[in-house]
């Protein structure tokens, strides 16, 4: 019993003392096992390399799915009021309108706060009229965009800091929306919103999670230079991080295929434990009493 | 650690071949045509301007009163209000565009009515205007196939809420265009190479019902075992340096060692080098010793004799019993040589 366990421990030493291996069997295992070890070896030189990244992928993406999109979008910060249009308030004619701006582009009948404004363009600039008496509300006043952004905001209101951009917007707001203003709460997540001075609408609205979610992503797209997907960086640790997976795969296929393997052919755990003091230490003496 | 071990294992089972999916889909988004995967090969811009005669305009107040006669008149889906009119063209002829519920994104659920400016004159986007406002932004060489409506989902556009036409494409690359039915408003392009894309993406965000996010519960769930198989890795990683096993044979010294066999009888002796561990030193050597982990410490089956005062590690107190180790007995996969002088091959 223990003699054939010993014959099939594996076997060849040496040059000189070379035994012939009848089985075809172990070639298989000889090729399979230079594989597993192929595997092992590639798996742990590349992780040594990429292995930090894995941590960041795994962490980024964790952030990334466990927060609901539309609250990092910060959809729950806004009310998205429904104002209806009372004919009573239309009292400026879109007629009289055209008249006075006749370069008005993308005219909108709508609401500022409960107020009927209509919204138009003249080449790239916003305004803000009022449907009621058809005077120019914009550029809107402080007051006007502290209503506006306590109208739709959700959260309790109490304001941390007003400011009005004109020119170099944060990271978070398009430049194409300036002058706007800049709306703090002392809410949880710190979130601000952004009203356009000249179309008197919410342009923006970012909380903690979302200026965070920004950074997450591009860590997991290893944009470190503003290079977006295709960097090289991603290229190179993406596709070496498929050969790591992959032989990371093939080690985990061999320990469990071959764990059974392993138990049934050398020796379960229970009996190397009970064979402890005679045969699987004392080689010798067991051989020689088996014999 | 054998608990880092087990659950990096454990964990590795379960999402392991996602994260090959992972990876792989992630690498196509690298090298992918960004242009291509947008589906805008045959886009173009509608180049109609409105033709505005201001004098024939009617005012937003009829049309909001027309409206609110309209929606008394029939049976009325939904509440007459209106948030916003918009001055807007269909072909250049002008329109008035009235929402009645405005969503906070154009994809999420808005509802619209349409009437011409002039006239008053309730217009619906039917299969023939759909047709004509896709073609209007077509470029490609292919001719309409169909025109369907989609009430419930657009599979192109999984975000969009709103119903909406769409416009099949006898072309190359199956162009299919989208028009919201309501307003009229152009959804988006989509063909052959956009739908490829989408489909690794629903690989990648695991997105299986289509439902345009990355937030499902088996993603969330996957993500969070994920977690555990880095992290366990990472802390593997930093134990096998501690252990030695990152080292460059390239500043390697090499001595020569006894070999004894399991009677403790010289059968040679052997040359390795400091750098690298004794199982695959001694496999360098034509000397085979058994390994079903390939050097992982995980299996136990290379076990060799060595003396009682060598090292040992984390692995041998795990695989090997305590009077092994006292006897000397150790893991050839976890060995440097150090100060070895001879080794016992067990077989
Ligand atoms: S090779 Fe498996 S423990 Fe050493």
């Amino acid at each position: 019993m223990v003699e054939s366990l010993i014959q099939r421990m594996e076997v060849r030493v040496n040059k000189d003392q070379i035994q012939e291996s009848p089985m075809s069997e172990r070639h298989v295992e000889k090729s399979n096992s230079s594989l597993l070890k192929a595997a092992r070896k590639t798996h742990k030189w590349l992780m040594l390399f990429l292995g930090i990244q894995f941590v960041i992928w795994s962490v980024t993406g964790a952030y990334m799915v466990f927060f609901n999109i539309d609250y990092i979008h910060g959809d729950s910060l806004i009310k998205n009021q429904q104002v209806k249009l009372v004919d009573s308030q239309i009292n400026f004619s879109i007629k009289a309108l055209l008249k006075q701006y006749p370069q008005a582009k993308n005219i909108q009948l709508e609401s500022f706060i409960h107020q009927a404004v209509y919204r138009f363009k003249v080449g790239k600039d916003n305004y803000l009229v009022s449907a009621i008496s058809g005077e120019l509300l914009s550029p809107i006043s402080k007051p006007d965009a502290v209503a506006l952004a306590q109208f739709e905001y959700t959260g309790s209101g109490v304001i941390s800091h007003i400011e009005l951009i004109t020119e170099n917007p944060p990271f978070e707001l398009r430049a194409s929306v300036l002058p706007a203003w800049r709306i703090n709460f002392d809410d949880f997540g710190a979130p601000t919103l952004y009203v356009s001075a000249t179309s008197g609408k919410i342009v923006g609205k970012r909380h903690e999670f979302w200026r965070l979610f920004d950074w997450i992503f591009r860590f997991h797209v290893m944009d470190y230079q503003d290079s977006e997907v295709d960097n090289t960086l991603l290229f190179w640790f993406s596709l070496l991080g498929i050969f790591a997976g992959l032989s990371g795969l093939i080690l985990l296929y061999f320990r469990l295929l071959h764990s059974r393997l392993l138990n049934s052919r050398f020796f379960s755990k229970d009996e190397a434990e009970i064979n402890n003091d005679d045969s699987s230490l004392g080689l010798k003496q067991n051989k020689s009493a088996q014999k | 650690m054998t608990l880092i071990k087990k659950i990096h294992k454990w964990a590795s089972i379960i999402v392991g071949l996602q994260v090959l999916i992972w990876l792989s889909s992630g690498f196509y988004f690298n090298v992918m045509d960004h242009k291509k995967a947008k589906g805008t090969q045959y886009r173009v811009t509608n180049t109609y301007k409105m033709i505005l005669e201001s004098s024939k305009l009617i005012e937003p107040k009829q049309a909001l009163e027309s409206n609110r006669l309209l929606e008394k008149s029939e049976f009325s889906k939904s509440s007459n209000s209106v948030v916003s009119i918009s001055l807007s063209h269909l072909f250049g002829q002008p329109v008035y565009l009235l929402t009645h519920e405005k969503g906070l994104y154009r994809h999420f659920k808005n509802s619209y009515s349409m009437a011409d400016a002039y006239t008053g004159k309730q217009i619906t986007i039917d299969a023939e205007l759909a047709e004509k406002l896709a073609s209007a932004t077509y470029s490609g060489p292919g001719k309409v196939k169909s025109v369907t409506l989609l009430e419930k989902s657009v599979d192109d556009f999984p975000k969009e809420k709103n119903s909406a036409w769409q416009i099949n494409y006898a072309d190359e690359l199956n162009t299919s265009v989208y028009i919201e039915a309501g307003s009229g408003r152009l959804i988006g392009h989509s063909n052959d190479d956009k739908r490829f894309a989408d489909i690794l993406f629903m690989l990648h965000f695991m997105d299986y019902a289509s439902e345009g996010n990355f937030n499902s519960i088996q993603i969330i769930l996957f993500a969070f075992i994920t977690l555990w198989l880095t992290l366990t890795g990472f802390i593997w990683t930093i134990k096998l340096g501690f252990e030695g096993q990152y080292q460059l044979t390239l500043f390697s010294n090499k001595r020569i060692v006894q070999l004894l066999d399991k009677d403790h009888q010289p059968i040679g002796s052997v040359s390795l080098n400091d750098k690298t561990n004794l199982l695959d030193g001694l496999t360098k050597n034509q000397i085979y010793i058994p390994s079903v982990c390939g050097g992982g410490g995980t299996c136990g089956s290379c076990r060799i004799l060595l003396s009682p005062q060598a090292k040992i590690t984390d692995a041998e107190y795990e695989k090997l019993s305590k009077f092994q180790l006292e006897k000397g007995y150790r893991l050839s996969c976890q060995q440097f040589l150090a100060d070895i002088e001879s080794i016992t091959i067990l077989n």
